[in-house]
């Protein structure tokens, strides 16, 4: 009875799903790696592989746990995550998840700098624009969420990047990365141009949510009891119709996380910022095996992570949730 | 008898701009200071429409097309929307049809009744212990917990009771209640009615009882205003309303009405319906359901006096047929 009250109770059912998602995504990383042609041996050694002699092959096959079944490979691997061990670089000899503790905080700053940007961009001009629907000052807000969403990052940040350093001489990222703790004036501007860039992409859809949002808002009536009352425009504006257009906003928000760590890798690689993108990346073309599978992990789990802080953020944002 | 604290004259209401459709064609309407008037009407016959223009608070596509509403010597149809915007909550106030709807779901109850104050300068201190005060006024129990709560932890009656707590929170001069109890259950409909009717004696303001319910015109309201099709027909002291009708619409809603005796006998119907706003009635709007229409109701007819009130009808109830 105890027992399936707690079950019942939302917050518990929503971590339960997360943990299920969790084994759904291990399982699927596994998997991945293992249909993409070639194995570790082939990985590591390439076109050498194939002078190996059968006796050769199966030692290194035994050494690498490949002699084993899958699902045993599976266990192995999971046990060994589980306990702390994401496998090591094959090149440096360092522990995965020695990099992905200096990676993965350079990519939740990135992270949340664009968040920043987005939210202040996207929800500003959202404001801006349902304020006067269809005027000349929605359209442009429109247009600018449209190029937001049809600009690829590579491209903007590789323009941005060309722009800054040919023509302003302004370059922060060819120097060494700067950590936050190290040298936060240099990080911060080397964070600036990726963060503009992730942002610029973040704010369109949430632009568009915002914007949607907030005219429907406007037409409900507790906005209309809160003008009866005489609340001026700009409290109107703040206190009931943003707060009442709050929860689609931070929907958007928490979907565009996902966004936000793919396109990390490719602006990360541009503006060489060591987060847990260029990690991956770096990890795919050496053929790292062990690198990209327990990053794309991490990956995962940070994924899995935010939507989860997400639907815990709606039960601050909303008081009807809060009473489930 | 005192001055009108609102004289509303030729009042008319359009929707869209560039090809308007008039829904509301030229309410006249006066209210003498503390006086309570009901405004009574089928649903679409234009009453909410007419209540949110006094308020100035008609949402797009609709807007006043012309007429005056004069409240206390101002003409609140010119006023600048900063000017409106300081008498509203203060010497207007309204309390709205949907309890559920028409409070903030995400802001506590009382934060929306101090606010109420706040916007019009009351102190932070002040206006909480105002809305305590308020709170036990309006018959919300144990306020000191209750200022907390969020609108969905309340019951639809509860929650009418912030709304109206929240209007009469400066006390203003005039009240206008827009079908309060539509959206409530029976039980607790009466026990609205009567909070409102004390507090209205209470604080003498003006109050314009909205509703389709004759009932509670006849209890609550000195005089009575019936509008049909976005016009007013009738406007009448309560008892000669309901003795002596001067226009064939309310004769027929008061024909409606169940037989007080408890005698079961069929409730009269008006047969067809109201006319929409996109349709144009040539003359008295009534005409096409009307058991007395002449020739001559091809013609709109003006609201003239009659007996102890007005009417807008061209035929006098004593050349009525039966």
């Amino acid at each position: 009875m105890i027992l399936r009250g707690t079950l019942g109770h939302p917050l518990v059912r929503r971590l339960l799903e997360a943990l299920f998602t969790l084994a759904g995504v291990a399982v699927l990383v596994f998997v991945m790696l293992r249909a993409i042609p070639g194995d570790q041996i082939t990985a590591t050694l390439g076109t050498e592989a194939a002078a190996l002699t059968p006796a050769q092959r199966a030692a290194l096959e035994t050494y690498y746990g490949l002699d084993q079944p899958l699902v045993v490979q599976f266990w192995t691997w999971l046990g060994s995550v589980l306990t702390g061990n994401l496998g090591a670089s094959e090149r440096s000899g360092r522990s995965v998840l020695e990099m992905t503790a200096n990676s993965l905080p350079i990519t939740l700053e990135l992270a949340v700098l664009s968040l920043v940007v987005g939210l202040v961009l996207g929800v500003g001009a959202a404001m801006l624009s349902a304020s006067r629907p269809d005027s000349a000052r929605d359209a442009a807000g429109q247009a600018v969420a449209l190029a937001g969403l049809s600009v690829p990052a590579f491209l903007l940040g590789s323009a941005l990047l060309a722009v800054a350093a040919r023509f302003l001489g302004y370059n922060p990222n060819a120097e060494q990365f700067a950590p936050l703790v190290a040298d936060p004036a240099l990080n911060l501007q080397q964070m600036l141009m990726p963060a503009l860039v992730l942002g610029f992409g973040l704010a369109a859809p949430i632009m568009r949510t915002a914007r949607s949002a907030l005219l429907e808002t406007r037409t409900l009536d507790f906005v209309r009891t809160a003008r009866g009352k005489g609340v001026p425009p700009r409290r109107l504006q703040v206190r009931h119709v943003l707060r009442g257009a709050l929860v689609p906003i931070l929907t958007m928000t928490g979907l565009q996380f996902g966004y936000l760590l793919g396109g990390a890798v490719v602006v990360e690689q541009i503006f060489s910022v060591p987060g847990i993108g260029r990690q991956v990346l770096i990890g795919i073309q050496q053929k790292e095996y062990a690198v990209v599978q327990s990053t794309v992990l991490v990956i995962a789990v940070t994924f899995v992570l935010v939507n989860l802080a997400t639907d815990l953020l709606y039960r601050v944002v909303d008081p009807r949730v809060r009473a489930t | 008898m005192n001055s009108p604290v609102l004289e509303v004259h030729d009042l008319a209401v359009a929707a869209g701009r560039k090809h308007p459709v008039e829904i509301v064609h030229g309410i006249d309407l006066t209210l003498r200071a503390g006086e309570t008037v009901g405004v009574v009407g089928e649903s679409g016959s234009g009453k909410s429409v007419t209540m949110l223009a006094l308020m100035r608070l008609l949402g797009e596509p609709l807007h006043i097309s012309r007429g005056h509403v004069r409240f206390r010597g101002q003409d609140l149809a010119a006023l600048r929307e900063p000017e409106m915007r300081s008498l509203r909550g203060r010497e207007i106030a309204m309390v709205y049809q949907d309890p559920m709807t028409s409070l903030n779901p995400f802001m506590r109850v009382g934060d929306q009744v101090t606010e109420a104050l706040l916007v019009h300068g009351v102190d932070e201190g002040k206006a909480t212990a105002r809305c305590l005060e308020l709170f036990a006024r309006v018959g919300i129990p144990d306020p000191a917990r209750t200022v907390r709560a969020y609108p969905h932890e309340f019951s639809g009656g509860m929650r009418q009771r912030v709304v109206i707590a929240m209007a009469l929170a400066l006390r203003p001069a005039l009240l206008i209640a827009d079908e309060p109890t539509t959206a409530l259950d029976v039980t607790i409909q009466q026990q609205i009615l009567g909070l409102v009717a004390e507090l209205q004696q209470e604080m003498g303001m003006a109050t314009i009882w909205v509703t389709h319910d004759l009932g509670v015109v006849a209890r609550l309201v000195e005089r009575v205003v019936v509008m049909y099709g976005g016009h007013v027909v009738e406007d009448a002291p309560v008892a000669q309303l309901f003795a002596a009708p001067q226009h064939p619409y309310t004769e027929r809603l008061l024909a409606s009405l169940p037989n007080p005796t408890g005698e079961r006998a069929p409730l009269a119907q008006i047969p067809g319906r109201p006319p929409l706003p996109s349709e144009h009635v040539e003359g008295c709007a009534f005409r096409p359901r009307c058991p007395q229409a002449r020739d001559v109701c091809a013609m709109p007819p003006p609201l003239v006096d009659r007996a102890a009130g007005r009417a807008a009808c061209w035929v006098p109830p004593h050349e009525w047929s039966a």
